[in-house]
C-alpha cells in the first residue's frame, strides 16, 4: 500500500520580509505545493494523502486562503487526510469548524477530527492524534497509540509535534516519546508512524518508520532539507520504503562573507549572481570586513543590481561587521581639499573605529563619495 | 580674471565707447555724472549672464531711446588659461559671437558661446570673489561674504601655512578649481535638506519613513491584538466548554438532592396536616370544657347574686327601721328647740318693753330736771332784765355825759379866763345896796338887800337901772369893748354848754355826771347777769326750749294718766314741783334711771343672744330631720326595688334549675374537661411526630438544594450563554481571516522597518557629513583669519598708521579696528573709516588670491568720506596692490585719485 506523507503545508503563511512584488507569488507557492503534490501522488500511485498538522498557518486564516486550498485539494483526486496540528488545532475558533472550510471542502478532503482510528478501508487505518488546542498538555501521539497490537489491520499513525530525541526542552509534555513509537513499530501494531512539525524532511530514529516529511516549500533561512514530500510504501509485516520527492521550488540562502578587497565584492557579486531561481530565491546577507571607500561604493552598488532580480535580498543586521576606510589615494579621488579633507580624514577616523558613529562616519563617507562623485 | 578692452554700443546713453585696460596697475574711468560710468559695469554683468535673447527687464532697460539699433557690449578678458573675446547684441538683431584665443583657439556663436562662455567662468571665476571686490557706489558699506570664495579661501589656506591638509588642499584647489568646496558643502546641505529642517527636525522622507513607521506599527499592534483576541477567547472557549460540562454534572446532583429532600418535606407536609386538624380538635374540646364550666360557673354567680340581694334587702329593712326612729327623735327635738325659741323670744319682748320703760322715764327725769334747770335760768335772766331796765332808766334820767361835762368844763374856762382879761381891764361896777333895792342891772333884775354888794364887771354897756329911779349905763373903753364882747362870746358858749346839759351849772353838771356813771355801772352789772342768766342762748330760745320740755313733761305726765304704771317701770315722782328744790336729787335720780335702763338693756341682749343659738339649734335639727327623711324615702326606695329584683333573680335562678339541675351541670363540666384532655393529648402526638420529622431542619435543607440547584441551573444558563456569545464571536472572527490581515500589517511594518532603517541610515549619514563638514570648515575658517587679518593689518597701517590693528571674525569680517590704542567697533566706525576699511579689504582679497584666479578690484566713486590726507595714502595702498590686481577706479572727481601713482586714467565723454 501506497500513500504520500506530506505535513507543515502553513497555508497562509507571509513572510514579511518579502516584499510586495514577492509576497503574494511567495504565497502562491504554498497552495501550488499541494498541486505538485497532487501530481507527485498521481504519479506514484499513492492511495491517499496524509497530511500531518499545520496544513494552515494559523486558524485564523481567511476564507480566500481556505477555499483556494480546498480547491487544489479537490485536484488531488485522491483522499486528503487533514490532521489539526499545533497552527490549526481543532479548538473553538479551528478552521476546519469554519463555513469557509465545511461549506468548500470537496468530499475526498477529511479532518482527521477524533483521535484514534479512521479506517481507510477495511485493513487499513490511520491512527490519529489531532490537536485540540494550541496547548496540549501531554503526549497525544503516545496516549493514542497506547495498547495497540498487531491485529492484521495495517496501521499508520498520524502524529504531530516535536519528537522526544529531536526536542532539547526536556520539560516540554508534549513531546512524542520515540521509545513508545518504536515499539510499537516492533510490535506489529503499528506500520508507520507519520508526523509533522519539523520542516526539514527527517528520519527520526533507527526504525526508519517514523517520519518528518518537512514542508512542502521551504519557510525559513535555517531549514535544512524542507521542500520535500514522502511516498511511502507500507504493508503488514515489511518495513515501511520511503522516497522523497521534491516539491519547493523557492530557495531561502542565509549567506556570509567576508569583504576587504575589491576581489571580495566581485566574489559575492559572482556568488549571487549564481543563484539558481533567483525570482524565488531569498538571501539574507552578512557581510563582514573592512571596504575602501571605492569598494563599499562597488558593493553598494553589487547589493543594489542583485536586490532587482532576487525575491528578497536582506543584510542581517546581526551578520553584519562591514567598516569602511578612506586611505589617502581615496581621498585623493574623492577630489577634496581643504577643511573637506580634514573632515573626511576625521569621517575615515571615525568609519575605521569602533564607535557608535562607525557605520554613520562609513555612510557619511559614501555619501560624500558618491555626492563628489556624482559631479565627475 | 583681467579685462583687456570693453567696448559698449548703443548702450544706455554710451553710443560707442571703448576703453583699453592697461596690463598693469590702476585705471581711473573718469566722467561727469551721467556719462555711463556705472553702465560699464552693468554692460560687463550683462554680457556675461544674459543672452542674446533674453528680455528682462535689466536687458531692456538698456536699450537707447530713439535709436533703432541693438545695444552691444564686447570684452576681450583673460580668465584662468583661457583669453576670449565675447561679443553680444540685443534688441535688434540678437548675436553672441565667441572667439577663443587661447589655450586653443576656437569660435562659437549663438547659444554655445554662450554656454561655453558660462562653462569658462565657472570653471575660472571664483563668483563669489568677484561680487566681493566690488565697491559699488551708492551700496550699502556692508563687509562682503568673502567666505563664499574659493580662491580666496584656498589662498587663505596656502597663507595660513597648510593647515589641514597642505599640498593637498592646494592641489585640491588647483584640480577643482575655486568654488569646488563651496558646492560640495552645498550638496551636502542639499542632502541634508532632505532629511531635516534647518532647525533640525526631521523632514521629507525622513519624517515620511518614521510616519510610516509609527503607523505601520500601531496597525500591527492593532492587528496584533485582534489576533490575540481570537486567541484569548479560542482559551475561553475552551474553558467555558470544560466548566458548562462540570456545571452539567452538578446541576443533575442538585436536582436529585433536591427530588430527595422534596419527598421528605411531602411527608412534613402531611404530618403538618395532622397536627392541624388535631390541633382543631383539641382546640374545639376545650372550648367545649370551657363552655360548660362557664355554664356551672354562672349558676354559682346567680345563686350568689340572690343571695348576695337577699342579704342587701334585709340589711335595707334594717336601715329603713333604724332610719325612721331617728326621724321621729330629730322631730321631737326640733320641736322642743321650737319651744325654747318662743320663750326666748317673749323673753326679749319683755324686756325691750322694761328697757323701753326705764329708757323714757330716764328721759322724762332728764326732762324735769332740764325744766327746773330752765325755769331758775329764766328767772335769773328776768331779774337781770329787769335790773337793766331800771339801770337804762336811770340813764336816761341823767343825759350828762362826759362830753357835757368837759365842754362845760372847757367853757367856764374860757369864760372866766374872759371875765378874768376882762376884769383886768373892764371897769368893776360894785353896786352896794344901801337898803333893798330892786336894780335892774344889764337887764337883771337883781335885788340887792341893805349891806349887799354886787359887783359888775361892765364888758360892754351895763346898764344899771333902778327901776323907777334911773338907769346908769356904764360903758367901758374901747377894749373894754372887745373884752366884754370876749365875755359876752364866752358866757354864751358857757351858756350853750350849760343848756345843752340841762344843767345850770358846772357842778350840777359834775354830779350828773357822776349819778349817770353809776347808773352805766349798775346797767353793765345787770347786762353781766342776764348773760350768765342766758348762758350761749338768747332769752327767747330759752323759754321756748323750756317750753318744749315743758309741754313733753306734760304730754308724759298726759300719757303716764293716760295708762297704768307697768310694774318693772319706777316711779319716780314726774311732776316738777315734786323735785322744786331738789335739783341734786333730781340729777341723782336722772342718773339712777339711766343705770336702770342700762341695766334692761343689758338683760336685752344676753336674751336676743340666747334667742339667736336657740334659733340656730332648733334650724340645724330641722335640716337633719329633713336630711334623714329624704335619706329615708331614698332607701326605702331602694329597698322596693331591691326587694322587686331579688324576687325576679329568685324566680329566674329557681326556673333555670328546674331546666337543668345543678349536678347535671357538674357532670356534663366534668365530661367536656375529659374529652378536652385526651384531645390535647392527641394534639400533643402528632406534634411530636412533626418535631420528628424536623420540619425546619427539613426547610432548610429544602431551601438549600432549591437554591443550590437554581444556582446551578443559573451558571449553567449563564455560561452556555457566554459560551454561545464566545462561540459566534469566534466564527465572526473565523470570517474575518485575522491571520492575514495580521500578516498584512506585519509585512507593511517590516517594510517600513525596512523603508525607516534605510532612510534614517541615509539620514544620518548626511547629517554626520554636514556636522564634521560644517564643523572643519568652521575651523578653517577660524584658521584663515590669521592671514587675512594679517594682510588687513599690513595695508591698513599704510593708511591708518602703525598702531592700526584689526579683529576678523570667522566670516572674515571685521569686528573692530583698533588706532592709537583705542577699539572701536564696527558698527561704531565713522563713514569714512568704514569705506577706507572696506576698500583695503578688497585689495587685501586680491592681494591675497593667487594671480590666475584673481578678478579685476572696482571702486565705483568710493571714498567720498575720506579727508584729502587719508584719501592720498589709500591711493597709495591702491596704486600699491595695483601693482599686482587690476583695479578699476570709477570717478566723476578726479582729483580724488590724483594720487594715486602709475594710474591709467581715461576720460570718458557722452
Amino acid at each position: 500500500m501506497r500513500f504520500l506523507h506530506t505535513a507543515d503545508w502553513q497555508l497562509g503563511m507571509t513572510r514579511h520580509f518579502l516584499d510586495e512584488d514577492a509576497q503574494p507569488r511567495y504565497a502562491e507557492a504554498r497552495s501550488d505545493a499541494i498541486r505538485s503534490i497532487g501530481a507527485v501522488a498521481r504519479a506514484e500511485g499513492c492511495e491517499f494523502v496524509l497530511v500531518c498538522g499545520d496544513v494552515f498557518e494559523s486558524n485564523q486564516v481567511s476564507a480566500r486562503v481556505v477555499s483556494r486550498a480546498l480547491d487544489a485539494m479537490r485536484e488531488v483526486e485522491r483522499p486528503v487526510y487533514l490532521l489539526p496540528g499545533n497552527h490549526d488545532p481543532l479548538d473553538a475558533g479551528s478552521v476546519y469548524s469554519s463555513p469557509a472550510f465545511t461549506s468548500a471542502a470537496p468530499p475526498n478532503v477529511h479532518v482527521l477530527r477524533t483521535p484514534g482510528a479512521h479506517v481507510v478501508r477495511p485493513g487499513l487505518e490511520i491512527f490519529a492524534a489531532p490537536w485540540f488546542s494550541k496547548r496540549p498538555t501531554r503526549d497525544l501521539v503516545g496516549d493514542a497509540i497506547d495498547g495497540l497490537r498487531a491485529d492484521g489491520v495495517v496501521r499508520i499513525v498520524a502524529g504531530h509535534g516535536s519528537v522526544d530525541v529531536l526536542s532539547a526542552d526536556p520539560t516540554d509534555h508534549t513531546r512524542i516519546g520515540l521509545g513508545g513509537l518504536e515499539s510499537a513499530l516492533a510490535s506489529g501494531g503499528v506500520h508507520y508512524v507519520a508526523l509533522g512539525d519539523r520542516h526539514s524532511t527527517t528520519d527520526v530514529g533507527t526504525s526508519g518508520g517514523v517520519w518528518y516529511p518537512g514542508t512542502p516549500e521551504v519557510t525559513d533561512y535555517d531549514e535544512v532539507a524542507p521542500g520535500n514530500v514522502l511516498v511511502v510504501d507500507v504493508g503488514a509485516g515489511q518495513p515501511p520504503r520511503v522516497s522523497r520527492h521534491r516539491t519547493g521550488r523557492w530557495s531561502f540562502h542565509d549567506l556570509a562573507a567576508d569583504l576587504t578587497t575589491t576581489t571580495d565584492v566581485d566574489s559575492l557579486d559572482t556568488t549571487l549572481a549564481t543563484l539558481p531561481g533567483k525570482e524565488r530565491a531569498v538571501v539574507r546577507l552578512s557581510l563582514v570586513g573592512s571596504l575602501s571607500l571605492p569598494d563599499k561604493a562597488r558593493l553598494d552598488g553589487v547589493l543594489a543590481r542583485h536586490e532587482q532580480v532576487l525575491a528578497s535580498l536582506t543584510l542581517w543586521d546581526k551578520g553584519c561587521d562591514l567598516a569602511v576606510y578612506v586611505d589617502d589615494d581615496a581621498l585623493g579621488e574623492l577630489g577634496v581639499s581643504g577643511f573637506a579633507a580634514t573632515a573626511v580624514t576625521e569621517l575615515a577616523g571615525q568609519a575605521r573605529g569602533g564607535s557608535e558613529d562607525a557605520q554613520a562616519a562609513g555612510d557619511a563617507l559614501s555619501l560624500l563619495y558618491r555626492l563628489s562623485g556624482g559631479r565627475r | 580674471m583681467r579685462l583687456h578692452t570693453l567696448r559698449l554700443r548703443h548702450f544706455r546713453g554710451v553710443v560707442d565707447r571703448e576703453v583699453v585696460f592697461p596690463d598693469s596697475g590702476v585705471i581711473v574711468l573718469q566722467g561727469a555724472n551721467e556719462v555711463g560710468k556705472t553702465s560699464m559695469l552693468e554692460a560687463l554683468d550683462l554680457l556675461l549672464n544674459e543672452k542674446d535673447s533674453s528680455t528682462k527687464a535689466q536687458v531692456r532697460s538698456v536699450k537707447p531711446v530713439g535709436v533703432d539699433a541693438g545695444s552691444e557690449v564686447e570684452v576681450e578678458l583673460t580668465t584662468g588659461p583661457y583669453r576670449i573675446t565675447y561679443r553680444k547684441r540685443w534688441h535688434v538683431r540678437p548675436r553672441t559671437e565667441l572667439t577663443v584665443h587661447s589655450p586653443v583657439r576656437a569660435q562659437l556663436s549663438g547659444v554655445p558661446a554662450h554656454e561655453r562662455v558660462r562653462a569658462i567662468l565657472d570653471e575660472t571665476v571664483d563668483d563669489g570673489l568677484w561680487k566681493a571686490l566690488r565697491l559699488l557706489q551708492g551700496a550699502p558699506l556692508v563687509q562682503g561674504a568673502l567666505t563664499g570664495s574659493t580662491a580666496l579661501q584656498a589662498a587663505l589656506d596656502a597663507a595660513a601655512g597648510g593647515a589641514g591638509g597642505g599640498e593637498t588642499a592646494v592641489t585640491g584647489a588647483d584640480v577643482d578649481g575655486p568654488g569646488a568646496q563651496g558646492s560640495l558643502v552645498q550638496a551636502v546641505e542639499e542632502q541634508y535638506s532632505r532629511y531635516f529642517t534647518p532647525t533640525g527636525r526631521l523632514t521629507g522622507a525622513y519624517a515620511h519613513a518614521v510616519r510610516q513607521l509609527t503607523e505601520a506599527s500601531q496597525a500591527a499592534v492593532d492587528a496584533g491584538g485582534a489576533l490575540q483576541e481570537v486567541t484569548t477567547d479560542v482559551d475561553r472557549h475552551a474553558a467555558l466548554a470544560t466548566r458548562l460540562a462540570r456545571l452539567e454534572e452538578q446541576r443533575g446532583t442538585a436536582r436529585a438532592d433536591l427530588a430527595a429532600v422534596e419527598v421528605r418535606w411531602a411527608r412534613a407536609e402531611l404530618l403538618e396536616a395532622e397536627l392541624r386538624r388535631r390541633r382543631t380538635e383539641a382546640g374545639a374540646a376545650r372550648n367545649a370544657h370551657a363552655a360548660a364550666a362557664a355554664t356551672l360557673r354562672r349558676r354559682r354567680d346567680a345563686e350568689a347574686d340572690v343571695r348576695r340581694r337577699f342579704d342587701a334587702v334585709e340589711q335595707l329593712t334594717e336601715s329603713l327601721a333604724s332610719g325612721r326612729v331617728e326621724v321621729r327623735d330629730l322631730a321631737g327635738s326640733v320641736a322642743a328647740a321650737e319651744g325654747k325659741v318662743a320663750s326666748a323670744r317673749s323673753l326679749v319682748a319683755r324686756l325691750r318693753t322694761d328697757v323701753d320703760q326705764s329708757r323714757e322715764h330716764a328721759e322724762h327725769l332728764q326732762d324735769l330736771a332740764d325744766l327746773t334747770r330752765s325755769d331758775a335760768q329764766i328767772e335769773r335772766a328776768d331779774a337781770a332784765l329787769r335790773e337793766l331796765e331800771r339801770s337804762r332808766g336811770r340813764l336816761a334820767d341823767v343825759p350828762v355825759t362826759g362830753d357835757h361835762v368837759r365842754a362845760i368844763e372847757r367853757a367856764t374856762t374860757s369864760f372866766e379866763s374872759a371875765c378874768a382879761r376882762q376884769s383886768a381891764v373892764a371897769p368893776v361896777v360894785l353896786l352896794e345896796a344901801l337898803g333893798h333895792v330892786e336894780l335892774d342891772v344889764g337887764g337883771e333884775r337883781v335885788p340887792l338887800d341893805e349891806g349887799d354888794h354886787h359887783e359888775r364887771t361892765v364888758t360892754g354897756s351895763l346898764a344899771v337901772s333902778l327901776p323907777g329911779a334911773l338907769t346908769v349905763t356904764v360903758r367901758p373903753g374901747s377894749d373894754a369893748e372887745g373884752l366884754a364882747a370876749a365875755v359876752a362870746t364866752a358866757r354864751e358858749e358857757l351858756q350853750h354848754a350849760l343848756a345843752s346839759a340841762g344843767v345850770p351849772d358846772l357842778a350840777e353838771a359834775r354830779t350828773r355826771y357822776h349819778e349817770r356813771r353809776d347808773a352805766e355801772r349798775d346797767l353793765v352789772t345787770a347786762e353781766r347777769a342776764l348773760a350768765a342768766a342766758l348762758g350761749a342762748t338768747s332769752a327767747t330760745s330759752l323759754r321756748r326750749r323750756r317750753d318744749e320740755v315743758a309741754l313733753r313733761c306734760s304730754r308724759l305726765r298726759a300719757d303716764r294718766l293716760n295708762s297704768p304704771n307697768s310694774p318693772n317701770s319706777p316711779n319716780p315722782p314726774d311732776d316738777q314741783a315734786a323735785w322744786r328744790g331738789a335739783e341734786t336729787d333730781l340729777e341723782g335720780a336722772v342718773a339712777a334711771a339711766r343705770a336702770t335702763a342700762e341695766a334692761a338693756r343689758a338683760r336685752l341682749d344676753d336674751a336676743v343672744r340666747t334667742l339667736d343659738a336657740v334659733v340656730v339649734g332648733c334650724e340645724e335639727g330641722r335640716r337633719r330631720l329633713s336630711a334623714r327623711t329624704v335619706e329615708l324615702a331614698s332607701v326605702e326606695a331602694t329597698l322596693t326595688a331591691a326587694r322587686a329584683e331579688l324576687a325576679g333573680e329568685a324566680a329566674a335562678l329557681a326556673d333555670t334549675r328546674e331546666l337543668d339541675p345543678d349536678d347535671e351541670l357538674i357532670a356534663a363540666a366534668a365530661a367536656a374537661r375529659e374529652a378536652a384532655d385526651v384531645a390535647a393529648e392527641a394534639e400533643a402526638a402528632a406534634w411530636s411526630a412533626l418535631d420528628a420529622a424536623d420540619r425546619p431542619a427539613l426547610e432548610a435543607l429544602l431551601r438549600a438544594a432549591r437554591a443550590a440547584a437554581d444556582h446551578l441551573c443559573a451558571e449553567w444558563d449563564d455560561c452556555r450563554l457566554a459560551l454561545a456569545q464566545v462561540s459566534g464571536r469566534l466564527e465572526s472572527a473565523g470570517a474575518q481571516g485575522r491571520q492575514d490581515r495580521y500578516d498584512e500589517a506585519m509585512t507593511r511594518l517590516e517594510t517600513a522597518q525596512r523603508h525607516h532603517t534605510s532612510v534614517e541610515r541615509r539620514a544620518r549619514a548626511a547629517n554626520h557629513l554636514r556636522s564634521v563638514l560644517l564643523r572643519h570648515r568652521d575651523a578653517a575658517r577660524r584658521r584663515y583669519v590669521a592671514p587675512f587679518a594679517e594682510q588687513v593689518t599690513a595695508l591698513g597701517r599704510v593708511v591708518f598708521g602703525p598702531s592700526f590693528a584689526i579683529e576678523v571674525d570667522d566670516a572674515l569680517r571685521i569686528a573692530s579696528r583698533t588706532l592709537e590704542g583705542t577699539t572701536v567697533g564696527w558698527e561704531l566706525l565713522s563713514t569714512g573709516a568704514r569705506e577706507q576699511l572696506a576698500i583695503i579689504t578688497r585689495l587685501a582679497c586680491a592681494g591675497l588670491v593667487d594671480e590666475t584666479d584673481g578678478v579685476p578690484v572696482i571702486f565705483d566713486d568710493a571714498l567720498g568720506y575720506s579727508d584729502p590726507d587719508r584719501l592720498s595714502r589709500v591711493a597709495d595702498v591702491v596704486a600699491l596692490a595695483g601693482r599686482r590686481s587690476q583695479v578699476i577706479v570709477l570717478t566723476c572727481t578726479p582729483d580724488r585719485y590724483r594720487s594715486i601713482s602709475d594710474a591709467t586714467v581715461v576720460r570718458l565723454g557722452a
